[in-house]
């Protein structure tokens, strides 16, 4: 059907957040206190609950370029009255950290400055570009 | 018995100031030597003053006018003695308060209506300890047999008799199929039943098979079924035969007799001296000399999966028919019966259609015998999803789902993943009921990251062209609507108790072999789920596990050990000839006058425990340890030759026929107020705890049931000039809260009779009436006493007064 949205888990996504920070993501059972208690919430599509289940479901689409996860000032008020303790402040933590790792240019600086991150970024293909960076 | 009468008076709690005790005392009959008054009665002086009236006098009836006899009736207890209790604390003085203005001007400040209900509820309670006589334990004729049987041998069916056979009793299982173990045996996990709570774990059934299997007390029986149930508790005569076979012993149901009685008549042979025959059973009359005695039985069948319609395949794919055909067999196999309500069909989501589409059963019989793997072509499955309900725009479950469905699917997703770890497992629902400790197992499902859960409206299940299937769900926790593309669906289907279907006891009852009624509980074995759990209404026989409610093993096992209680609890209630729960002090039993008995059947048709079977003639053959004591027979009994030793149609009649109408005073109306004594005697006691006051005008007669009222009270309520009759008993219908479950539903019925009977002696039929309450309701009893009074105002003082 056409309003229908195709939903395609990405089982490493889920772990890759996990390990930058976010480990408490699959705790969410999505009361919506984090949206409840976020004092910049926008009253439509309010957040984070939305990117609490997209974490969980490993959605990578709906989260890496999602505008929403930067307005987050970590006031972490969401961390703190979650009643299951998913911590949605340091998922969305995790989120931006992956992001960085993605958008950022170079990329390996990015993921270099992602401390927590030890996957995939220094790929071979790449050190060409470590070393260019060097030059005047 | 030459009944020596002793009346005591107690003035404590408040009843010497507000009654006027020495006009008290004047109303006692003149033949009553003995009348004493007392400040606290209840005190060891003044039980002492009543023991040394019964030691040195001789009293063998003791009348105490003090407070209510739902109280202190351990101090009150002198046995041999008869004791009466006037209720003259909670029922008068605390729920009657004086009106101010008609206190006399000089004497003792007692308002008159009030002294006059007090007078009128001992010469009650006087005319009723006349009628009454001491009860003699109900002593069965053969000594009662202790033995257990217990039909099923799952985990409840083997957790009863290993309690049973703990406590010291002989438990005989018996089991239909060829092995023991039920389901559970088939699981590769079962839901976890201790701390943590945070895994599934190894099933329990292979331990209690093992210990069930080498104790000495416990006999077990496979591929054997139960023909017939005949007798009574400590008393049942049962007849066992190979399972799936037909016996000379089967009982049949009233339509199978009927029709077989008919084929015999045409045939020219007689119906009762006939040889029985495998297809022509004996009648429920005959006995069978070889049968095998028990005291109990403990019902624990459990239930079979729910079916569900199947999708006819639209173009036969080879590789899908082959993984079908063996499932349609055993489909056939267990249909044997034709349900019996209309079976929704769920065609969207292609069950029997596509090969990829099972049932949690299904699923979980292939995770016992190894790794989970997709039927149409063998190879593991990389997703599934479980769908908890069936969608389509309602948020209803499968039929007879349960929140053992919910914990079925968590630990299931964890079998996909531990067999795949890249393997996905979603699980779509409507409501996820993870009970008690049970959230900690949700949580920790939840935890895997390979476990993707939403709440969602299941649209479709369909193809997606490469042999995968495609599930899509409306209104997710996503943000909307979704499709996911996936190698298997798991369907959460319900457990079907056995009961739906099938009688399984086969009781040679004349109201029939089953159960009754349970339509009111969708086929659960079950009689009154909140108040008597493990009860059923066949006295003896209880009901634990799944066959009762869809339940998980650890809660099975709790079960078992309630229903082992119970049967023990009704075998050494039955020995000391006293009834069961809940009346489970009471040593009567109805006696029958049986020479003036017109076999109307009436009480045959009407006990709600069956305790009444009948000869050829019609004749109420009785049950005893069957029967409860609600005294719904003496009720319906036409004739009136059914009553107790301390409770029959004389001695309620006698009080009210004690009691006083004033036939000159407008204004003093009298209205007979008939309580059932579970909850509405409890609730007007309490009205009296709370000090809510209600008319003074009402004279209250506790009864054991309103099913036990008989209509010939009515009738001479009103014929002696009382102006009203109001019936307050416990709620009827579905949900009914009768302890007796038809008590006050079968009162109702006689009502609305007696109501044209009224009319036809130009009474109106308001004069009758019946209200519904619950324990918890007594506040709202002033109010309705109040407005009944209004009622019977409206139509004015009764005709006959004073004829």
């Amino acid at each position: 059907m056409a309003d229908s949205m195709w939903v395609e888990p990405d089982l490493s996504f889920v772990k890759q957040l996990k390990s930058l920070g976010g480990d408490t993501l699959k705790k969410c059972y999505q009361c919506a206190t984090c949206s409840v208690v976020c004092p910049i919430s926008p009253d439509e599509k309010p957040f984070p609950r939305k990117e609490m289940i997209a974490a969980q479901w490993g959605l990578k689409d709906k989260l890496v370029g999602n505008m929403d996860v930067w307005l987050c000032h970590q006031c972490n008020d969401c961390s703190t009255y979650c009643p299951r303790g998913a911590r949605p402040g340091d998922v969305l933590n995790a989120v931006r950290a992956y992001s960085i790792g993605q958008y950022a240019w170079p990329q390996w600086l990015g993921r270099m400055c992602r401390m927590a991150d030890s996957g995939g970024s220094f790929w071979p293909y790449r050190w060409p570009f470590f070393f260019c960076s060097f030059l005047p | 018995m030459e009944k020596k009468f002793g009346v005591y008076i107690c003035k404590g709690c408040g009843l010497g100031e507000a009654l006027d005790i020495e006009k008290l005392e004047k109303k006692v009959p003149p033949k009553i030597k003995i009348c004493k008054t007392h400040p606290t009665l209840c005190s060891p002086e003044g039980v002492d003053l009543i023991k040394n009236d019964i030691e040195g006098e001789g009293v063998n009836t003791v009348v105490i006018a003090a407070c209510s006899r739902r109280v202190l009736w351990d101090v009150f207890d002198f046995r041999p003695a008869i004791v009466e209790r006037v209720n003259l604390r909670e029922g008068v003085v605390w729920s009657h308060k004086p009106r101010e203005e008609a206190m006399p001007e000089e004497g003792p400040q007692v308002d008159e209506w009030v002294q006059e209900m007090a007078e009128g509820y001992l010469r009650m309670g006087i005319a009723e300890a006349e009628k009454i006589q001491k009860p003699e334990p109900c002593q069965l004729e053969e000594p009662i047999n202790k033995r257990i049987l217990v039909l099923g041998s799952g985990v409840t069916g083997l957790s009863a008799a290993l309690e049973v056979a703990k406590t010291g009793y002989e438990a005989v299982v018996i089991e239909k199929e060829a092995e023991v173990g039920g389901f559970a045996a088939k699981m590769r996990k079962q839901t976890p039943w201790e701390y943590p709570y945070e895994n599934a774990q190894e099933p329990v059934i292979g331990r209690i098979i093992s210990e069930a299997e080498a104790h000495p007390k416990i006999e077990i029986r496979t591929g054997t079924e139960v023909a017939r149930i005949a007798g009574q508790p400590g008393l049942y005569d049962v007849t066992f035969k190979p399972a799936g076979t037909k016996s000379m012993w089967d009982v049949m149901s009233k339509e199978e007799e009927a029709a077989i009685l008919e084929k015999l008549a045409e045939a020219g042979e007689s119906a009762t001296s006939r040889e029985p025959t495998p297809d022509a059973p004996a009648t429920i009359l005959k006995k069978n000399p070889d049968a095998e005695r028990f005291g109990a039985v403990i019902l624990a069948t459990g239930w079979k999966p729910y079916e569900l319609k199947e999708e006819a395949e639209e173009t036969p794919a080879a590789e899908g028919e082959e993984a079908e055909a063996p499932k349609k067999e055993e489909a056939k196999e267990a249909e044997g019966e034709t349900p019996t309500a209309e079976e929704p069909s769920y065609e969207h989501l292609g069950f029997g259609k596509f090969p990829d589409v099972i049932t949690n059963v299904a699923l979980e019989e292939m995770a016992g015998q190894g790794k989970i793997v997709r039927p149409s072509n063998g190879k593991p499955a990389a997703s599934v999803a479980f769908i908890q309900c069936p969608g389509q725009g309602s948020d209803e479950d499968f039929p007879y789902a349960a929140a053992i469905t919910n914990m079925v699917a968590l630990k299931q997703a964890k079998y996909v993943r531990e067999d795949n770890p890249d393997a996905k497992a979603y699980i779509f629902y409507q409501h996820m009921r993870t009970l008690g400790q049970n959230e900690y197992f949700y949580k920790s499902i939840q935890q895997d990251e390979g476990v993707f859960l939403t709440k969602g409206d299941v649209v479709s299940v369909s193809e997606n062209g490469d042999g995968t299937l495609v599930l899509e769900a409306n209104d997710t926790l996503l943000g909307g609507n979704i499709q996911v593309g996936v190698d298997m669906v798991v369907l959460g289907t319900g457990m079907v108790p056995v009961t739906r279907d099938e009688p399984i006891l086969n009781l040679a009852y004349r109201q029939g072999p089953g159960f009754r009624d349970l339509d009111l509980f969708d086929g659960y074995a079950d009689s009154n789920f909140i108040c008597f759990p493990y009860e059923t209404r066949r006295t003896g026989i209880y009901v634990a596990g799944c066959v009762r409610r869809a339940l998980s093993i650890q809660e099975c096992r709790e079960d078992a050990t309630g229903a082992a209680l119970k049967a023990i609890q009704c075998l050494e209630s039955s020995n000391r000839g006293v009834s069961v729960h809940p009346r489970s002090w009471d040593m009567t039993f109805p006696d029958f006058f049986f020479q003036r008995c017109t076999q109307c059947k009436r009480c045959t048709e009407e006990c709600p425990f069956g305790a009444l079977d009948d000869d050829e003639k019609g004749t109420p053959l009785p049950n005893p340890t069957r029967c409860r004591r609600c005294g719904t027979c003496m009720g319906a009994c036409p004739e009136r030759i059914i009553g107790f030793a301390d409770y029959n149609i004389d001695s309620i009649g006698s009080m009210v026929k004690a009691i006083d109408v004033p036939e000159d005073d407008d204004e003093k109306l009298r209205v007979l107020v008939l309580a059932c004594e579970n909850d509405a005697y409890p609730a007007l006691d309490i009205c009296g705890l709370n000090r809510l006051s209600y008319s003074a005008h009402v004279r209250v007669i506790p009864v054991r049931c309103l099913g036990s009222v008989n209509v010939v009270w009515i009738k001479d309520a009103l014929s002696k000039g009382i102006d009203g009759v109001l019936m307050i008993g416990c709620k009827f219908g579905d949900d009914y809260q009768c302890h007796f479950i038809k008590g006050s539903e079968l009162a109702d019925i006689r009502m609305d009779k007696i109501g044209e009977a009224l009319v036809s002696l130009a009474l109106e039929k308001e004069r009758v009436q019946q209200v519904q309450i619950a324990i918890d309701e007594y506040e709202k009893l002033p109010g309705i006493i109040a407005e009944f009074m209004e009622t019977i105002e409206g139509v004015g003082p009764n005709p006959f007064k004073g004829f």
